[in-house]
């Protein structure tokens, strides 16, 4: 394999892990904003104590909802698969004009 | 106007450029000229990356991504209702892996000698998780079918 390839590949591997990121760091917005708009304590834990928490600023107590490491997980997998599934349907699939 | 067509590709512009600036000094100015303008930009761009098959394949990715997102995203706030209908902690999980737990407050009353815990929530919450899936339903159906909307309108 040439160096090209090799450059070409891991050029393209950072690309998906860096709209991943993005993508998941989109998530975690959108799962920060309704936990507000519903009034539950968000929880994600991915270490112990937990990375994040987002606590409403009140005593008023609010139902925990905690996401563990394996929902984080599966998140990152079910985002790449359908990406990756798009987009490697539409390269096997492309026609010009289409 | 005529600034918005540097919104379109430079290919488009070089083949149609001059013809559609013509085209704008006879048309009366107004915000649905500019809609217009700005979807046939959407348009130009849609056909420049299709006719590419790595751009095309990279904007599937793109779509397949937020599709994915959103999805996930109904499906939390899914949790949180189906949370709300239960009488006791709601837990997702598949064969050994934990996802997620909710945990309905609890409060002691004290009445007389008998004490008991009470697990509330108000009634309201299931509506405003209803309304938010609708809104993230309703942006699911713009991601899926809005390119072709775009497609379709020019």
């Amino acid at each position: 394999m040439s160096w090209r390839r090799i450059t070409t590949a891991a050029g393209f591997g950072l690309l998906v892990l860096a709209s991943l990121v993005v993508a998941e760091g989109t998530l975690a917005v959108l799962l920060l904003l309704f936990s507000f708009v519903l009034r539950v304590n968000l929880t994600i834990q991915l270490t112990s104590p937990p990375a994040l928490n987002a606590w409403l600023p009140t005593a008023w107590p609010y139902p925990d909802v905690t996401l563990y490491v394996g929902a984080v997980l599966a998140s990152f997998v079910v985002t790449a698969a359908c990406g990756l599934g798009a987009g490697a349907r539409r390269f096997l699939r492309w026609r010009a004009g289409t | 106007m005529k600034p918005l067509l540097r919104l379109y590709p430079a290919s488009w512009r070089k083949r149609y450029g001059n013809e559609m600036g013509a085209l704008l000094d006879d048309v009366p100015r107004g915000p649905g000229v500019a809609l217009d303008l700005l979807l046939g930009a959407a348009a130009a761009y849609g056909d420049v990356i299709r006719a590419n098959r790595i751009l095309s394949a990279m904007g599937a990715y793109i779509h397949g991504v937020c599709v994915a997102v959103l999805v996930q995203a109904i499906a939390f706030v899914a949790l949180i209702l189906v949370a709300q209908g239960s009488n006791s902690s709601t837990e997702a999980w598949l064969g050994p892996i934990h996802f997620a737990t909710v945990m309905r407050p609890m409060f002691l009353h004290d009445f007389g000698s008998v004490m008991f815990i009470a697990r509330t929530w108000p009634e309201l919450e299931g509506l405003i998780a209803l309304a938010c899936i609708a809104v993230l339903g309703g942006c699911l159906v713009v991601v899926l079918r809005g390119p072709r909307w775009v497609r379709t309108a020019h």
